[in-house]
């Protein structure tokens, strides 16, 4: 993968539905093989920020391009995408690898014993053959971020990916983004928990009321 | 696609469902059967698929007639409820980076739906077969008092064409519960407007008018026989086939369009 090329391109970014201006004016770089975050109080437009990126929303003004693509001109998705935006409802009645390992088969570009690795990284065993239905907020928000890296994507979008966890999964959801930056994988990362993002992220970016700055890490 | 649509159905057919249908089917097929016996002493297997999917009374002025009709199509929307709800609000996101087309994505729900109508239906008429079998002697042919009727208006009905409008029928309301569904993006209301539209159907909609004539539920309801106090009248099978047709093309393209504008705006 090519380091230092840009993986995502935001430029002047509006996003307004009925009046109400949720995203303005929003400019954002990032280069492959970083990880950014994003901080900010609930509703401050952070999921939308990344649904448009994602190419779920169409912006009111500016552009995204997504590994020099724009997506919304022709009302595809960005390739080698990896998300976890609202925790997935998955399939109720099948097991975690089961519910992996279907999602898996749609594009077929991962095999059962990769599947079997991304459920251990999480910290789920793959043997294990309760019901998603029957697991805790904790299980399937770790189910979630196994279906957004298991197909090894470029980029990596994860909306609270700490959220419902214990200290065990927060441990293995950074030391798994720390592995995926090596790989050359571009995280976008949001959160309302400061540390996490301080720790992980090389470039910060606080949202408030719609508006993206940068955060001095120093 | 045929990937996407292995996980439709999935999400559609499960242990848990199939159970909750063969506890109701048990529990409509049973009560039926009973009032069958009761009125017609030479009740046949068509018979009985005739008064538990086409809803045709015995005493029209009998409230099992409608609340039957509502139970035998209000359950499956309650079966497919859920499920369309959790794929809408909480798959919707992850299926579509996947697959990449929004167009598929609601041609597969439209094609599994369209497998779950059959598996509803066929699994009622199995059991439409097995209480036959056991309680009125297996016979297939429709007792004097309807085929007096059909007869008179040269109407050769049989099984596979009452199975096939069952069907077209109950997959016509799943396309309006999908359309629903896009446009609320809450299955829970979606159930109660459909439940209202089949409820003020049954209870308003059956008489012999312009209305009635271009409604689908009505060519569901009573399959093809429609009755009057005055008059009663058949409509032709191809005429069905047109309308189911024409409704489902409608409802398939206005789901896929609002689908996409709504998809793209939030």
């Amino acid at each position: 993968m090519n380091r230092n090329s840009t993986a995502v391109s935001v430029q002047d970014l509006t996003k307004s539905i009925k009046g109400q201006v949720l995203l303005s004016k929003i400019n954002l770089e990032c280069q492959t093989g970083k990880i950014y975050g994003i901080i900010g109080h609930n509703g401050s437009g952070k999921t939308m920020l990344f649904k448009v990126i994602s190419g779920f929303v169409r912006p009111s003004e500016g552009s995204v391009t997504v590994f020099g693509k724009n997506h919304h001109l022709d009302s595809s998705f960005p390739s080698g995408l990896g998300i976890l935006i609202e925790t997935p409802g998955f399939l109720p009645h099948k097991s975690g690898y089961d519910n992996l390992k279907f999602l898996s088969q749609i594009n077929r570009v991962i095999d059962v014993s990769q599947i079997r690795n991304v459920l251990t990284m999480v910290g789920l065993n793959p043997d294990e053959k309760k019901k998603v239905r029957n697991y805790s907020l904790g299980m399937r928000q770790r189910l979630g971020i196994a279906q957004a890296i298991m197909e090894n994507p470029r980029l990596i979008i994860l909306d609270e990916p700490m959220n419902a966890l214990d200290e065990d999964g927060v441990r293995l959801v950074k030391e798994i983004l720390m592995k995926k930056r090596q790989e050359g994988c571009t995280i976008l990362l949001a959160s309302h928990n400061k540390e996490d993002i301080f720790e992980l992220c090389d470039e910060v970016f606080r949202m408030e009321q719609g508006k993206l700055k940068a955060v001095d890490l120093v | 696609m045929l990937n996407l649509l292995s996980f439709d159905l999935r999400q559609f057919i499960s242990f848990n469902s199939g159970v909750k249908l063969i506890i109701f089917y048990i529990c409509m097929f049973s009560t039926a059967a009973y009032e069958i016996n009761l009125t017609l002493p030479h009740a046949t297997i068509m018979d009985l698929c005739l008064f538990v999917f086409g809803g045709i009374p015995y005493h029209f002025d009998n409230i099992w007639f409608i609340l039957r009709w509502l139970l035998i199509y209000g359950f499956s929307l309650y079966l497919i409820g859920d499920a369309l709800d959790r794929d809408y609000r909480a798959n919707r996101l992850y299926l579509l980076i996947r697959i990449n087309s929004r167009c598929l994505y609601v041609l597969s729900k439209l094609i599994s739906l369209f497998v779950f109508a059959c598996f509803y239906i066929l699994i009622g008429y199995l059991f439409a077969c097995i209480y036959g079998a056991i309680f009125f002697e297996g016979k297939f042919n429709l007792s004097n008092e309807f085929i007096e009727t059909f007869e008179l208006y040269g109407f050769s009905l049989n099984l596979g064409s009452i199975v096939l409008i069952s069907i077209l029928g109950l997959f016509c309301m799943f396309s309006i519960m999908l359309l629903l569904n896009i446009l609320m993006g809450h299955s829970r209301f979606s159930i109660v407007y459909m439940v209202a539209l089949l409820f003020f159907n049954a209870k308003f909609l059956t008489g012999l008018n312009m209305v009635s004539e271009y409604n689908f539920l009505n060519r569901t309801m009573g399959f093809q026989y429609l009755y009057h106090e005055r008059e009663g009248t058949l409509y032709s099978l191809s005429g069905s086939f047109l309308c189911f047709f024409i409704y489902i093309l409608l409802f398939s393209c206005l789901s896929l369009l609002i689908f996409r504008r709504k998809d793209r705006i939030i």
